[in-house]
């Protein structure tokens, strides 16, 4: 169901942001900088592809 | 039906909650599953009145108002719908003048889209004032 990305980025935020204080708080900074940002690369793209089923949706039910 | 409503409902307050806890680590994750569940969850609201409209177009069909005009009202509906998620979003970060702007867009675009609406009000005043005569 598509409610369920909703959780699989709920639960990659909790463990990228757990992984990136780890990662701080051990002395790897830049390490924990990447996985944050790779964290949030991922999201983004999830995210691009529910704004495009988004679009596809309003487009055939609102008649554009 | 009701229980895409209490997945719904459930999911939301369960991402409420991880938005909050990461408000102090990291907000930039926040900020997106913010974005994520306001996308997602005006699919699913959508696909849930899909109906609904069906059955509005129907109507217009039954009543000889015009094709025109049922069509131009579910535009308009689907613009107000899209500018309501986007604009939520931008406020929930702090952006309330980005969501001022996409109102504003949208307000425009619904303006523009109901112009031919408008113009057959005019005809259909014009023509009663000419019988009228």
């Amino acid at each position: 169901m598509d409610i369920a990305i909703i959780l699989k980025v709920a639960g990659l935020g909790i463990l990228v942001s757990a992984a990136a204080q780890i990662l701080s708080k051990s002395g790897r900074d830049e390490q924990s900088v990447l996985v944050t940002v790779a964290g949030i690369v991922v999201v983004l793209i999830m995210l691009v592809g529910e704004i495009e089923k988004l679009f596809e949706l309003v487009c055939s039910v609102f008649g554009f | 039906m009701s229980e895409t409503l209490f997945k719904i409902f459930g999911i939301t307050i369960l991402a409420l909650v991880v938005i909050t806890l990461m408000r102090k680590s990291s907000s930039d994750i926040g900020t997106l599953l913010r974005a994520v569940c306001g996308v997602v969850l005006a699919t699913v609201g959508i696909s849930l009145i899909q109906p609904v409209i069906d059955f509005i177009e129907e109507i217009g069909v039954l009543g000889n108002v015009g094709g025109e005009c049922v069509e131009v009202l579910l535009r308009v509906l689907g613009i107000s719908v899209l500018s309501h998620i986007a604009s939520g979003v931008c406020r929930d970060c702090g952006e309330t003048s980005l969501a001022s702007y996409v109102d504003m867009a949208a307000k425009a675009e619904i303006l523009i889209i109901s112009i031919p609406l408008m113009k057959s009000v005019l005809d259909i005043a014009t023509e009663l004032l000419n019988m009228s005569r």
